[in-house]
């Protein structure tokens, strides 16, 4: 086959390789090795050093367009947090974030096992409580952080006065940390609770996402931030309890290498092209 | 239930990416049922949300809350020629309240806390953090240099909006680079769905209608 025939080789012979080596891992596990990045650690530290009965407040922002990627580091940190003896007050900003925090809690398809909440011995409205949708986008979280009864009931409707735990959390001066897993608005998150109260900020991004926030960890305004599917899967293993985030990752560097190994290829192919005279 | 929860999955999932195939009307009903269904989630949480954050104490003589509602009847207005212009009241306060709460954030964080961080201290605790935050000044500076358009830069400093520009490609790079991995999680997840549950049986179905796609094409091309 010549150069030129291997550059004009249909795309879509790439996508069927693509499915057939993201299917490998199905017939033969690997159970390559995996170690937990500086970030996913730093994310998970923060936690551990938390002192009991602290508050924290994590935001299911999630969208079910970005699949287990975003889903599986929310299943992973809300299960190290109920692991713990905190106060977790969720609140979902995102319209899809309800949605797959009720998937979180009964088990699914890109959420992984169920987050058992009787096993980690956990009593709602004394240890955890669900506030339900906000809408508003950057304006309700600037409200929520000054207001964290702003909704006045739970997702339930019950009276926020009575579920004790709101006792703890009545507005950001009271949060020990703010968690938010979400595919976007992650400037006005900064901006609304780091920047303008200093309280301390992990974020759960997409992959595409996170070059653009590593200024943000850099200068200190975003804590930590787990990337994407590793970092999911990396916290499961800190966590000590592998999930679909490190079940997937076989699958994610298995193809991660064909997509390197294609680069790789029509570079070549492009530089063999220019020096062979080709336009 | 779970049975056809998870064939229905394996149905929208094969649909989507029949669209690797080529553009068809089964790519097109599952993207139509997905939006709709978004759509349909949004508005009902809105609704929602809307009794519980500011109906409900109306209701109970927080009088103040029905101000929320009657700035959002003119977004229904909207669709009547007639009244249409007024939906601009309530689009005036969310805008004005908006940039006002945007630009408080962005001075804090984007301005003042990324200047701090690029040029607070070059010196820091270990040597590979010293040469991280260099790095990062260099880069800014040079990126932002390469963006001046008003005059062009010659002789010897034409080597700076270059750096800059290696810079700015290296960022591109790792975008892409973090893009592909998150469509390759997606794509995981899914395959991992589709291998492990009854949704596997989609699988042969969609090869099937591929097979026939391809059969009908040739033979149409033939006939021509």
């Amino acid at each position: 086959m010549t150069l030129r025939k291997i550059e004009r080789l249909d795309p879509r012979y790439l996508f069927l390789i693509l499915l057939v080596v993201a299917s490998i891992p199905m017939i033969i596990p690997l159970g390559l090795p995996m170690k937990a990045g500086a970030l996913t650690e730093k994310a998970y530290l923060i936690i551990e050093s938390l002192p009991p009965e602290s508050v924290v407040v994590i935001d299911a922002c999630m969208s079910a367009g970005y699949g287990p990627e975003l889903q599986t580091q929310f299943v992973a940190l809300l299960r190290h947090l109920l692991s713990r003896p905190l106060k977790v007050v969720i609140v979902s900003f995102g319209t899809e974030g309800p949605m797959l925090f009720d998937m979180a809690l009964k088990g699914g398809l890109i959420s992984g096992p169920k987050v058992d909440l009787e096993k980690y011995g956990k009593v709602y409205g004394v240890d955890w409580v669900y506030l339900g949708y906000i809408p508003g986008g950057e304006t309700a979280f600037a409200s929520f952080a000054r207001d964290s009864w702003m909704t006045k009931v739970d997702d339930e409707n019950t009276p926020l006065d009575e579920l004790p735990i709101m006792q703890y959390c009545k507005n950001i001066d009271d949060w020990s940390l703010s968690i938010t897993v979400t595919g976007g608005s992650f400037e006005q998150y900064i901006a609304q609770w780091s920047a303008a109260y200093g309280t301390t900020l992990i974020m759960g991004v997409p992959g595409v996402s996170a070059p653009r926030l590593f200024p943000y960890v850099a200068t200190g305004q975003l804590a930590a931030m787990l990337v994407s599917l590793r970092g999911a899967g990396e916290y499961e293993l800190l966590i000590k309890q592998p999930g679909l985030g490190a079940q997937l990752m076989d699958i994610l560097n298995l193809t991660q290498l064909l997509i390197v190994l294609s680069v790789i290829i029509g570079n070549i192919l492009y530089f063999a092209g220019r020096l062979g005279g080709q336009k | 239930m779970v049975v056809v929860e998870q064939l229905i999955y394996g149905i929208c999932a094969l649909s989507l990416w029949s669209l690797l195939y080529r553009e068809n009307p089964i790519y097109r009903v599952a993207e139509y049922f997905y939006v709709g269904f978004a759509a349909a989630n949004a508005f009902v949480l809105a609704w929602e949300a809307m009794i519980r954050i500011a109906w409900t104490p109306v209701t109970k003589g927080q009088y103040i809350w029905i101000l929320p509602i009657i700035l959002s009847i003119p977004f229904l207005l909207f669709f009547y020629d007639k009244t249409r212009s007024t939906y601009m009241i309530p689009i005036s306060v969310i805008v004005s309240l908006g940039t006002a709460l945007g630009i408080r954030g962005a001075i804090h964080a984007q301005l003042i806390g990324q200047i701090y961080g690029t040029m607070g201290s070059l010196i820091k605790a270990t040597g590979l953090d010293t040469l991280n935050v260099i790095l990062i000044a260099i880069g800014s500076i040079c990126s932002i240099i390469y963006f001046i358009f008003t005059k062009e830069i010659k002789g010897s400093a034409a080597v700076i909006p270059r750096i800059g520009r290696i810079f700015i490609m290296a960022t591109f790079g790792a975008a892409y680079a973090n893009t592909g991995m998150g469509r390759l999680t997606n794509m995981s997840g899914i395959i991992l769905n589709l291998w492990k549950t009854d949704a596997i049986y989609i699988i042969p179905v969609a090869l099937a209608v591929i097979a026939i796609d391809i059969v009908r094409q040739r033979m149409q091309r033939g006939s021509e």
